[in-house]
């Protein structure tokens, strides 16, 4: 660890103790985006994601698809992002920018839960996304749903890349929330049972599934009440599945491929103590 | 043009039953004009990880040299080998502190649990978005073609063979139809007990 030791405030700093964005290639970026270069493509979790308050606590639900462009990326991609253990938040935009701002954001309030001997509020987990996001201009594009129950009541916010938030009582999020919130505003009502109200948030994400291309594939839903936080998923509606199963499949006999040359990296067994 | 399809290259991972394949193909290129035909996108991280990348490919060497800085770090600190979901985290973790102003590179992890033996594969975007499906992921300016054409040759639970053909197969359909790759392949198939490096006869052209 020595040699480690002596590469701490040299030019190594930044690869052993990584704080904060490196902006270093943005000159270079920005040379080649202004020669005409198109910027690569970005996975975005093009979704569909749906929360709703009800009579004690919260149901938050999103699709599983993750698209590049026309390209379905990911087809089971998490989108119901843990936070606490009665706080989570459902993602739309930038798939990179959600996974690290959600784990920023468990971290951190893990932290506090630690050092404050409580649960951690909703209102919290809300302040720390909005003003890292607001720090960022928006140019971090995050769109979170984030509810959860805490010790003064369930709450569901809306948080925008650019750092504006708003409670609600239902909300939607995403490519497919035109579909999933007329859903919604139709059959939302105050004081719903539990039943009523993680029934609504699957026929809004079957909206949203259906009417946009970039949502489908499968839903995940989380119901938080004060005892107890129920995940589910993922759960395939049936529209969701391939309309009829194959017959028969590709099947490669053993040497159909010409090998020119090959090479074996035997390993050595080693029994060891050490290797947990 | 992107400069994601500057140099070319395509990189293919599948999962079976407790082992894994990860290929390449060979060329490198400037736009259109093949400039070397021996180049490997994939690299051995320790006995059963192994890391492609594609895209810009100084940027992939530059990538490389920064893995396996960190890899190398995390092995001397913790004092064991590392575990090809903890190498992913490193690596998209690296991408997302160039997230505004990124690598142009994809980063694909393929191997076995070095204990317990369960085959990993995932594929990141160039500012670490990790995707961890089950069947195969793949990487590169043939990724769109090898997509389409895995989804037919993947099957549950096959065996290192099975999954070598299938993966060989897979990776010389889309080469047939992929400018910017070509020029041969090499599969790499880890199992528990050996990793099987095959450099396959595809066309040349």
């Amino acid at each position: 660890m020595a040699a480690v030791d002596s590469f701490q405030n040299g030019v190594l700093q930044c690869e052993i103790e990584p704080n904060g964005f490196d902006f270093s290639n943005c000159t270079r970026n920005c040379a080649l985006a202004r020669m005409g270069a198109a910027p690569p493509r970005l996975n975005s979790t093009g979704t569909t994601i749906v929360a709703v308050t009800y009579k004690d606590g919260v149901v938050m639900g999103a699709d599983s698809r993750a698209t590049a462009g026309n390209i379905i990326a990911d087809k089971h991609c998490e989108k119901v992002h843990y936070i606490t253990d009665s706080i989570y938040a459902c993602g739309a935009g930038t798939a990179a920018d959600l996974d690290q701002v959600t784990k920023m954001l468990s971290s951190s309030l893990r932290l506090l839960e630690l050092n404050t001997g409580r649960k951690a509020r909703v209102i919290t987990a809300l302040r720390i996304a909005k003003q890292h996001l607001f720090n960022y201009m928006g140019y971090i594009g995050a769109y979170l749903l984030i509810g959860g129950v805490d010790p003064t009541g369930p709450y569901l916010y809306d948080v925008s890349a650019n750092g504006v938030t708003m409670a609600r009582p239902f909300a939607a999020q995403g490519s497919g929330s035109y579909a999933a919130i007329t859903v919604l505003e139709k059959d939302f009502k105050i004081g719903m049972t539990e039943e009523e109200a993680s029934n609504l948030v699957q026929v809004a994400l079957h909206a949203g599934m259906h009417g946009d291309n970039a949502s489908g594939n499968s839903l995940n839903l989380v119901v938080i009440t004060p005892e107890k936080t129920i995940f589910r998923g993922p759960i395939v509606p049936d529209f969701c599945n391939k309309p009829e199963p194959i017959e028969s499949d590709y099947k490669f006999k053993t040497g159909s491929t010409t090998v020119l040359k090959k090479k074996e990296i035997k390993f050595d067994i080693v029994e060891s103590m050490d290797m947990h | 043009m992107s400069i994601m399809s500057y140099t070319g290259g395509t990189v293919l991972a599948m999962a079976g039953d407790d082992c894994v394949c990860i290929a390449s193909d060979l060329r490198l290129g400037e736009q259109m004009n093949t400039v070397a035909v021996d180049q490997k996108k994939v690299h051995k991280m320790s006995d059963k990880v192994y890391v492609g990348l594609c895209g810009f490919h100084s940027d992939a060497k530059t990538v490389l040299d920064k893995i396996m800085f960190r890899k190398n770090l995390y092995e001397l600190r913790e004092n064991r080998s590392i575990k090809p979901k903890v190498l992913a985290t490193i690596i998209s973790n690296l991408a997302y502190q160039h997230r505004f102003g990124s690598f142009f590179t994809e980063p694909l992890v393929a191997g076995l649990d070095p204990v317990s033996h369960k085959p990993y594969i995932c594929a990141m975007d160039t500012i670490g978005n990790i995707c961890t499906p089950e069947d195969f992921v793949a990487i590169g300016t043939g990724a769109e073609y090898l997509l389409g054409v895995s989804e037919s040759f993947w099957r549950k639970g096959m065996n290192s063979e099975e999954l070598f053909e299938a993966t060989a197969q897979s990776m010389l359909s889309a080469l047939e139809r992929d400018a910017a790759s070509g020029w041969g392949a090499v599969v790499y198939t880890i199992t528990k007990n050996n990793v099987n490096i095959r450099t396959i006869k595809a066309r040349m052209d």
